[in-house]
């Protein structure tokens, strides 16, 4: 009797252990991020804007004007450019790196130390770096440039060129974890399986997309949603490097967001692309890890 | 299966005890909140009330840190911190709306039209009349300038004690080199003509600089639209459908064009400019009197450089200078109206505000622009004082940043599409000016 | 025999994408770094120079005289640390039921907690702040300290879930058998067993900490609540004309030391990423 309650209570016990367990995790995450989600996804609602005394509940009029914004239009223009340009960019340089730094023997371990470090960056000290190399007058690539008797390019004046310069700087922030992640994809990988398609004559790009590619598939994925994450919501970065200019041509939605938010102090306005960076977000997400199967 | 649930909560708890030993460092500034609910608003009686101050820049603090004022005024208590001016009115809006705003704060001059109209800030008509009444000596020192900045409506609504019109200054070494009148250009066109002879003289690459990012405020811009005979509605919108809208477009093309401003002014932000005129790379720009020390210390004052008024444009005469200001403003739900006229008063008095334009920014302090110690600290303020006393503050409407926004889209459009038709842009951007003004 | 040199070349090729990520990476920290102790003058030299001319350590000085700057190191050092002492720990246990409980809603649950990972973290700040200034947080240490621990958590408990998992239950069964209480066995066998990956964790929750700006910019108003990046921000408003080489330096300051304690683990946290334990 007295047993078998014991072994009840044991039991429940054993059922309520996890739920502790991820408790404090989840108060700390649910209780901010989670409240500022649902906060913010309200006050999207609400025309809240700290230049006007009063507020008042608007439904889905911000969401309404920003679409026929010729701004907010620019600006998600802007975004998907710099989004897409990153990634590929960023795909393909951390696909190069990931499987040299594979093959590489000697120095294998700096170099893979090395690769990581702009992960450990800060977005405006990269950012600084970068306005530095890149500025007109004191900029490493211009006075190259003009050592080697071409023209220098006005790279931070030029809406395209300053879009590149910021992709660019993006991609030299984002590109290490993706590297180290599509390596561990390629480690993974049984390396007697190189050595049976090396003897049946398999060539190097053979290896590659039928062996290599298919295998490291979910990290590909991984990687990509880690890409477009932190190219969507790019902040730190932008902001010192072109402030989104010149004439708005690095103006991506974050920096957008923060514009209305901080300059303009349209609180709900800003809410509201929230909302829509996150749809954004969640939709990449889903489409990648349904294209790259990532079941585990 | 006991042990589990303790080990838990011990690591919970550790969390927590973590966390408010965190808390213990705290800011003391949020502890003060409780002095200032218990005391009463009058400063006659003795008991001790707190004055908190925000300053916009470390520079502003008075170099005593209030240790006079705090001898002369036992039973008021000042503490301030530095929040800078770019975030200062949005910080200020965001914690009296949690009931934790400071007394007094400072923020750039824009900002005072819309925090007035919502009734964020204290009007202090009764007790600056108060004050003119009881110590007419200290207040008569202060200019018109001092209180017309922060007014709305006619009535002030805290106190302008720095500000700064825009001027201009060149290289009048270069000017004599190429065969010109060293006092410098009269005219807006007299700048493109003169840029030219000294581009071609091989003495600068790109003559003008100005500020044309889209991060920094079009202030530079504005000033410049003044002087072009640039106007504003009643309610402070600028006009651009207007002659001086469409020269100052055209001149920036003009500029830009023939490559008398750097092609990456675009992306400049002040300390660019100033970086260029400093470093001897270009030979005008349009700036204010708190830079002019900086530039004496590369180049000679009078054999290298002048200040002058801006140039006008061609067929005016003269104009008023625009100038800009960093005003304390008070908070409306400040409890000790009092004690922070006396805070103002001590700010604003010859004494101190001296230190702060002797070494940074120029005051509204009349008896300290005409003393000795401050025409010795500034030799060139001679040449502008007269424009200084009677400039007028920039306008600026009660959606400012707004105005701005499209302010900085015009610059950056007239720095960029050379060949735009000016009637057009300026036609398309009023538009835009009108939405937000109706 | 050209086969043989092409064959021969394209073994080697891998070499080329190395070069080009050792470029890659270090230029622009290569040419901050020697700036950092040029002259104000030098900096527009042309051509330019990569050794400076003089070693002139001023522009440091100027770094480390700087009002509150000690403080400004002490407030990103002590931020980081609570922090990530506080998220490690909370990845710990939520990491460890989610690898070996199996419960209700886990797969659910798991994908939940990354949902605010997805967020760009400039938006939350006027929720947040909201939330912050109504329980009278604004301008306090604490602010700072839970919203980074919010932001560390997800990440760290997806990767430590993920290398429990890989641990043999068998070493716990043991220990279980030899009569270990369950805290025993996770402090004693877990923790010790997952160090590489714990370490990583703490490496990524302290960059993120480290790093973090626009928190620090809307949650902090006081001088002496700022942080390196922030006042690396405010550094180019302040100065009134553009100083590349102090600027520069105190970039180089911000990053110093975590590249420092990066340094002395890098081997394990390179290990601990490539292992496989970033899913």
């Amino acid at each position: 009797m007295d047993a078998a309650i014991n072994l009840k209570k044991q039991k429940r016990r054993k059922l309520l252990t996890p739920y502790l367990l991820i408790l404090p995790g989840f108060l700390f995450v649910f209780g901010v991020l989670g409240y500022a989600v649902l906060y913010g996804t309200l006050l999207s609602l609400f025309d809240m804007d700290l230049m006007k005394a009063e507020t008042g509940f608007v439904f889905l009029d911000n969401y309404i004007y920003l679409f026929q914004n010729a701004a907010f239009l620019n600006s998600l223009v802007r975004s998907l450019i710099f989004v897409f340009g990153s990634v590929s960019l960023g795909l393909v340089l951390s696909l190069f790196f990931a499987l040299s730094l594979y093959r590489a023997t000697r120095f294998g371990n700096f170099l893979k130390g090395l690769a990581l470090v702009p992960y450990l960056v800060s977005g405006i000290a990269t950012a600084v770096m970068f306005r530095f190399l890149f500025s007109g007058d004191v900029g490493l690539i211009n006075q190259v440039l003009i050592t080697l008797n071409l023209d220098a390019v006005n790279f931070l004046a030029h809406p395209n060129w300053a879009l590149f310069v910021a992709v660019l700087t993006n991609t030299w922030f984002i590109v290490p974890f993706a590297t180290l992640i599509l390596l561990s994809g390629i480690q993974s990988i049984d390396p007697e399986l190189f050595d049976s398609a090396t003897v049946d004559g398999a060539s190097k790009s053979k290896v590659l997309t039928k062996i290599i590619l298919p295998l490291i598939s979910p990290m590909m994925g991984i990687s990509l949603v880690w890409l477009s994450f932190a190219s969507f919501n790019m902040f730190d970065v932008i902001l010192p490097l072109t402030g989104g200019g010149p004439n708005r041509a690095t103006e991506v939605l974050a920096v957008y967001m923060y514009n209305v938010a901080f300059d303009e102090l349209k609180y709900s306005l800003g809410s509201a692309v929230m909302v829509i960076i996150l749809i954004f977000n969640v939709a990449t997400s889903a489409l990648y890890l349904k294209i790259f199967n990532t079941d585990d | 299966m006991k042990k589990k649930w303790t080990i838990v909560l011990l690591m919970t708890l550790l969390a927590v005890i973590m966390v408010a030993c965190s808390g213990g460092d705290v800011d003391t500034t949020n502890d003060n909140e409780g002095d200032n609910n218990g005391s009463d608003s009058s400063v006659t009686n003795d008991e001790e009330v707190t004055v908190q101050v925000w300053f916009g820049r470390e520079d502003f603090i008075p170099d005593d840190a209030f240790e006079t004022f705090h001898e002369e005024n036992p039973n008021i208590n000042v503490e301030y911190d530095v929040v800078p001016l770019e975030q200062a009115d949005a910080d200020f809006l965001r914690n009296k709306n949690a009931g934790n705003a400071p007394d007094i704060f400072q923020v750039f001059h824009e900002s005072t039209q819309n925090l007035a109209a919502q009734g964020a800030v204290l009007n202090m008509s009764e007790y600056y009349d108060k004050w003119a009444e009881e110590d007419p000596d200290s207040y008569n020192k202060l200019l018109d300038q001092a209180f017309d900045i922060v007014s709305y409506e006619g009535d002030p609504y805290g106190l302008a004690i720095h500000f700064g019109p825009y001027f201009h200054v060149h290289r009048n070494d270069w000017y004599e080199e190429v065969g010109l009148d060293p006092a410098g250009p009269e005219t807006w066109d007299d700048v493109i003509e003169h840029s030219r002879m000294i581009k071609d003289a091989g003495l600068s690459d790109y003559p003008y600089a100005t500020v044309g990012g889209s991060n920094a405020p079009p202030l530079w811009f504005s000033s410049m639209f003044v002087s072009m005979g640039g106007e504003y509605t009643d309610s402070n919108a600028p006009i651009i459908d207007s002659e001086a809208g469409r020269y100052i477009f055209e001149w920036h093309q003009t500029m830009m064009k023939e490559e008398l401003m750097n092609p990456e002014t675009i992306a400049w932000e002040s300390g660019e400019m100033r970086g260029g005129f400093i470093s001897g790379n270009v030979a005008y720009m349009p700036e204010a009197l708190n830079i002019y020390p900086i530039i004496q210390e590369e180049l000679n004052y009078e054999e290298q450089w002048l200040p002058t008024y801006q140039p006008v444009r061609s067929g005016m005469n003269d104009y008023t200078p625009a100038s800009f200001s960093w005003p304390m403003l008070v908070n409306s739900d400040t409890e000790h109206p009092e004690a922070v006229t006396e805070v103002l008063k001590y700010l604003s008095s010859e004494d101190i505000s001296k230190q702060v334009a002797l070494r940074y920014q120029p005051t509204t302090n009349e008896a300290v622009l005409l003393s000795d110690e401050f025409a010795e600290a500034h030799p060139w303020f001679e040449r502008v004082k007269e424009g200084f006393l009677n400039s007028e503050i920039l306008p600026s409407h009660v959606r400012q940043p707004e105005i701005y926004t499209i302010l900085n889209d015009f610059k950056q459009e007239a720095l960029t599409d050379l060949e735009a038709d000016p009637e057009e842009v300026t036609k398309r951007y009023q538009e835009l000016i009108d939405e937000i003004d109706e | 025999m050209l086969a043989k040199i092409k064959w021969k070349l394209s073994e080697k090729m891998y070499i080329i994408p190395l070069i080009v990520l050792v470029i890659w990476t270090v230029t622009p920290m290569i040419w901050a770094f020697s700036a950092s102790f040029k002259t104000k003058v030098e900096v527009y030299e042309t051509p330019p120079t990569i050794i400076p001319n003089l070693m002139n350590f001023s522009n440091y000085m100027t770094v480390f005289n700087y009002d509150h700057f000690w403080r400004y190191l002490f407030n990103s050092t002590f931020l980081a640390i609570t922090s990530t002492i506080i998220a490690v720990v909370a990845s710990i246990l939520a990491g460890y039921a989610f690898a070996r409980y199996a419960f209700k809603c886990r797969h659910l649950l798991l994908m939940l907690i990354l949902i605010p990972r997805i967020l760009p973290r400039a938006s939350l700040i006027v929720p947040l702040f909201a939330g912050i200034s109504m329980v009278g947080l604004a301008d306090t240490y604490l602010s700072l300290v839970i919203t980074y621990t919010a932001t560390a958590i997800p990440m760290a408990t997806w990767i430590l879930a993920g290398f429990f998992k890989v641990i043999p239950k068998s070493l716990e069964e043991a220990a279980a058998i030899d009569g270990a209480k369950s805290w025993q066995i996770m402090w004693y066998v877990i923790v010790p067993m997952s160090l590489p990956a714990i370490l990583t964790v703490s490496i990524f929750s302290l960059r993120e900490a480290w790093n973090e700006f626009p928190f620090a910019l809307a949650f902090t108003q006081s001088q002496e609540m700022r942080t390196l990046p922030y006042q690396l921000f405010m550094l180019r408003d302040s100065m009134g004309m553009q100083d590349w080489p102090v600027v520069l330096a105190f970039t180089i300051v911000s990053i110093l030391p975590l590249l420092i304690l990066y340094l002395i683990f890098e081997k394990r946290v390179v290990n601990g990423i490539t292992s496989g334990a970033v899913k």
